[in-house]
């Protein structure tokens, strides 16, 4: 029998080549978008899913209010430990992971031939974290040598990962670790006392090397600093639940501040909670900023599994409408078998067959699609994510697919060929006639399908409108041409140290200007980052009744900055070549902000906090510092070299020139700190990949645009070509009683073009919802018209009656002596 | 030819409604058919011919009366019931074949074999047989498609009697076949009502009637007259 069925499905799918085609493209988009996203969703929800106990286990964060809005840090006051430690009942672990930056160099086999230096130190490679036993238990670190109870007995011990201890020890067993000795900046001593395992799972716990936690009584104002990098996780005990664990933390943090506010009367206020969060929820926690973290948003996740949902939804629907719209050609074999005893068990397994053979060929398919989404996504998708997914998950999630889009795509089919009666096989010519209804559910289908692909069109058209917009409009400053470097951290930190001295930044900068395709050159911050510092700043002016103060943000400059960036001056002069601030350049928001009455009013006065304000010396026209998310406000250019690590040039000459700067500069720069390597980017180019995650979005929903419309148009085309045969004779006798071919195109077409103008109908204030919601987030966006709707429109009904008209041209055209012949 | 009947139906009414119209299509119908007999029902299109043969067949359902296939009342049988008694007791031979195309020669005979869970080995010394019977076994792995309209019709047949039905219900089974290919079916139906098969037959053709032991008559749902022949 299955043999038979096998065959017969075979068979039935070879007999429709078209129709299976069709089907097999679109499901095997389905299946593929499916794969993808599954293996994405997979991958992000797996970090910390090796942590033992995780539904026990937490993450204890600072919120911070600021005018209004919650801000979050990832770390927490250190002193916070000891007091959970020693006053909140039911928690069973609780480990700190502070980062310890003092740790520059490991020197190892001190004194020895072989001694060797390390200097590499960073987040992803190494780093040193202060902590205490219970964070490895936490964690769940297995021990390759040593254990947990006793690696820390004394302040001079040191855990390794194992791929750390290969850097220090090439080559050498774990147990042979144990007792050796390292030094830290050459001068403390370590004597690794454990050799723990790398995790095997995705995580945020990204160390190192371990040294344990002093213990010491800290004095009252540490309980106010927060640091990013002072991370505290605790461990709940088992049938712990709904105790006050937050309020109560929050109680003793209040507490330290009135101690404190009593003993040192600060000026500021102070709005910090402590929010306890579960560690599964911190890969999510896209509000903390930590750059060396790897965070995603579940809204992204929502939504990428709605866009999967919805093409294989697409894609059911087209093997719904094609297999349902084949039914009255089929109502003869059905009969038939009816006939001869088939029950309707073994009809519907025939069905549930066939549907399964086509997405399992779908199915292989995609395994090639999936290759090349990969691939066009590469720079959106984690590249852990392609090899993340087990065999085991990969059977199951294709097991489940399989069964589901099988149950979907054939349980109306299988409805309706229940309803087949053989009883029409003596009665010669009938065929089984499709009711109202099931043409009906047909036509909404295709309104559903053109539905959401229109809503993918229109909203791509809007977020191309507005990216256009935010990379294309005037900053307030010319970013062509301009090329750009950072010092790298470990040469800053030699300035900050004062192992180099300012003057050879300056000397650079000379150096630099001296090449002759760079027409302008400057050290100070770019006009337009993420990164900017504000303060607080009053208008210095006795004759005022009442003080103005404004939020001003600053950016570093120096003389020749406003030349590299084309700023123009609309009042004053330019700023002063200085070491330290003497001066301000203010933009116009600043002098509305300010109160001054022209920006000419504004030159000579001073600005600045109590103790220290400097005079504005110019005024320039606004310009965008920010995203575009944001409103333009007050700024002050300030000469303060001795912050202001990039460089800025301006080229001249053609763009084929610009190479041969570009090398120059590297060439000079090598010639300073040839240790320190840098890289020089176009700023065009930074600001264009400041814009990435929109950048994302759009690449995202052009392509599944194209998916949804490609399916949409597949399904419409299926269905036209089974319009077209099952009206065959009717077209014939219309032709035969004088009917003109674009009468018999109109006849095809009109029904179809209705329907898409219908789902064009329906979709239209959605999609004008939707984007209005996204663009609100940008203070400088679009304006929402009706050019993309039309638009959209216009590329949807062009899509379809291309579609459409093949078949019904094909139609018309056709002999009426052929299809009137079997009659 | 035994005596007893194989079927017997009494007053059988039978309605075709529409949402305007009721259209009688058998009216107060009495027939009885013998276990063994051949009997051609002949009459003008629209007569009821084929509403009857369905009825027989049960393929569709009777408003009013009684029908006893072997003795047993299956007036009121449900579709399972229905099911299981016509594939282990009649086969059907339409005008127009009805052989499934996806299907070869072979595999559309076996399939009543199949739907009754015949072994596939037994199934393969079955079809085998038969196709010799109806001297097509050359052309088992051909397709409907490939075939004459009288070498499918022959598949038909075999199809038909696969299953050792002990009734054969045939659509004017030569209708659509060359006088030849028609006389070829007719001796094969003949050859297997000899062989003990009732078969209940509607043609058009005075000539195929010819083969018949009994003709019914049939005009606007009745029986008009019957004539036995010699």
């Amino acid at each position: 029998m299955n043999n038979l069925l096998l065959k017969s499905a075979i068979r039935q799918l070879w007999k429709n080549k078209l129709f299976s085609l069709l089907n097999i493209i679109g499901l095997a988009i389905g299946i593929t978008s499916c794969w993808v996203i599954f293996k994405i969703v997979n991958y992000e929800y797996s970090f910390e899913a090796g942590v033992p106990q995780l539904d026990r286990t937490y993450r204890i964060i600072s919120q911070f209010k600021n005018d209004g809005k919650d801000n979050y840090n990832g770390g927490l006051a250190k002193p916070f430990y000891q007091a959970i430690r020693k006053e909140i009942p039911g928690v069973e672990l609780v480990a700190p992971a502070f980062r310890n930056y003092q740790m520059e160099s490991v020197t190892i086999n001190k004194g020895q031939k072989n001694q060797k230096l390390v200097e590499d130190f960073d987040e992803a490679e190494g780093n040193v974290t202060e902590t205490t036993s219970d964070y490895f238990k936490l964690v769940g670190y297995k021990w390759l040598a040593g254990s947990p109870e006793k690696a820390f007995s004394t302040a001079n011990d040191i855990v390794l990962t194992k791929k750390r201890a290969a850097i220090y020890f090439p080559n050498q067993a774990a147990q042979g670790l144990i007792g050796k000795t390292i030094f830290y900046n050459d001068s403390i001593p370590k004597t690794v006392t454990g050799i723990i395992d790398d995790l095997g799972f995705n995580t945020e716990f990204n160390g190192t090397e371990f040294v344990l936690l002093k213990e010491e009584v800290y004095p009252l104002n540490v309980w106010t600093n927060t640091n990013g990098t002072d991370r505290l996780y605790i461990r709940l005990k088992d049938g712990v639940k709904d105790l006050p664990i937050q309020a109560t933390i929050n109680k003793i943090g209040q507490k330290k501040w009135q101690e404190f506010s009593q003993e040192k009367k600060p000026k500021f206020d102070y709005n910090r909670k402590v929010v306890v969060m579960p560690l599964k929820d911190s890969h999510f926690a896209v509000y903390i900023k930590e750059w060396y973290a790897e965070r995603t948003s579940k809204t992204v996740i929502y939504g990428l599994i709605a866009v999967a949902a919805f093409l294989m939804l697409l894609a059911c629907i087209n093997y719904i409408n094609l297999s349902t719209a084949q039914i009255p050609a089929r109502s003869k074999d059905i009969g038939v078998r009816k006939t001869l005893g088939s029950s309707q068990g073994k009809l519907v397994s025939q069905i549930i067959f066939e549907s399964l053979l086509t997405i399992a060929i779908a199915l292989v398919c995609s395994v090639f699609l999936t290759k090349l989404a990969f691939f066009y996504f590469q720079e959106m998708i984690p590249e852990k994510v392609k090899d993340f997914t087990s065999s085991t998950t990969s059977m199951l999630f294709i097991a489940v697919l399989l069964t589901v889009t099988t149950l979907i795509s054939s349980a109306y089919p299988s409805w309706l060929i229940k309803k087949v009666q053989p009883v029409n096989l003596f009665r010669a010519g009938k065929q089984f006639q499709i009711g109202k209804t099931q043409i009906n559910l047909r036509k909404t289908l295709i309104v559903f399908q053109f539905f959401i692909a229109q809503f993918f069109t229109v909203s791509a058209l809007i977020i191309g409108q507005q990216l256009s917009y935010t990379l294309n409009k005037d900053m307030g400053f010319d970013k062509n041409a301009v090329v750009t470097f950072d010092l790298p951290s470990k040469l800053i930190n030699k300035f900050y140290e004062e192992k180099l001295d300012q003057s050879k930044k300056q000397t650079l900068l000379h150096e630099i200007q001296k090449i002759k395709g760079v027409s302008a050159a400057s050290i100070g911050s770019k006009p337009l980052s993420n990164n900017y510092s504000s303060s607080w700043f009053h208008r210095q002016d006795p004759t005022l009744k009442e003080k103005i103060s404004s939020d001003i943000f600053f950016k570093n400059a120096d003389p020749n900055y406003l030349a590299v960036y084309d700023m123009k001056l609309i009042a004053g002069n330019n700023l002063p070549q200085s070491d330290t601030v003497n001066a301000y350049i203010i933009n116009e928001s600043a002098v509305k902000a300010f109160g001054f009455n022209s920006p000419q009013d504004a030159i000579g006065k001073s600005i600045g906090q109590e103790d220290s304000t400097f005079p504005i010396v110019g005024v320039i026209k606004d310009f965008h510092a920010q995203e575009f998310y944001k409103e333009i406000t007050p700024l002050a250019l300030r000469s303060f070299s001795r912050s202001a690590y990039t460089f800025n040039m301006k080229l001249s000459g053609n763009s084929k020139e610009w190479k041969t700067s570009i090398e120059a500069i590297n060439k000079i720069y090598a010639r300073f700190f040839p240790e320190y390597p840098i890289e020089v980017k176009f700023y065009d180019e930074t600001i264009a990949s400041l814009y990435q995650k929109e950048q994302n979005l759009a690449k995202l929903i052009n392509v599944s645009t194209i998916v949804a419309v490609l399916i949409g148009c597949l399904g419409l085309f299926g269905l036209i070509t089974l319009a077209a045969f099952q009206r065959s004779k009717e077209i014939g006798i219309r032709k035969v009683l004088g009917a003109s071919i674009p009468s018999i195109f109109h006849l095809l077409a009109k029904n179809f073009v209705q329907l898409i103008l219908i789902s064009i109908l329906i979709a239209a204030p959605l999609t004008w919802w939707t984007c209005s919601k996204w663009l609100e987030d940008f203070y400088y966006r679009i304006d929402l018209t009706a050019t993309p709707f039309i638009l959209g429109a216009g590329l949807a009904l062009f899509a379809a009656v291309l579609t459409i008209s093949f078949q019904s041209i094909k139609a018309a055209i056709q002999n009426p002596v052929n299809s009137l012949r079997d009659e | 030819m035994s005596t007893k009947n194989m079927i017997k139906i009494t007053n059988l009414q039978k309605y075709y409604r529409t949402e305007e119209v009721e259209t009688v299509a058998l009216n107060n119908l009495n027939i009885h058919v013998k276990e063994g007999e051949f009997v051609a029902v002949m009459g003008p299109s629209g007569c009821g011919k084929s509403t009857l043969l369905n009825i027989i067949g049960l393929l569709d359902d009777l408003d009013e009366g009684s029908y006893l296939f072997n003795e047993i009342e299956v007036a009121k049988f449900k579709e399972r019931g229905r099911s299981d008694l016509r594939k282990h007791n009649i086969g059907f031979v339409f005008q127009s074949f009805n052989l499934i195309d996806e299907l070869t020669v072979f595999e559309n005979v076996e399939l009543p074999l199949v739907y009754t869970n015949v072994p596939a080995a037994e199934r393969k010394k079955r079809v085998e047989e038969v196709l010799e019977k109806v001297q097509i076994m050359h052309r088992r792995n051909h397709f409907p498609q490939q075939l004459s309209g009288g070498q499918q019709q022959r598949v038909a047949v075999a199809r038909a009697v696969v299953n050792n039905p002990k009734l054969i219900l045939a659509d004017e089974p030569t209708g659509n076949l060359d006088s030849n290919n028609g006389n070829e079916v007719m001796q094969l139906l003949t050859e297997l009502n000899e062989a003990g098969t009732t078969i209940v037959m509607v043609t058009h053709s005075e000539h195929d009637a010819k083969f018949s032991d009994r003709v019914i008559r049939m005009l606007d749902g009745q029986v008009i007259m019957e004539t036995t022949s010699v």
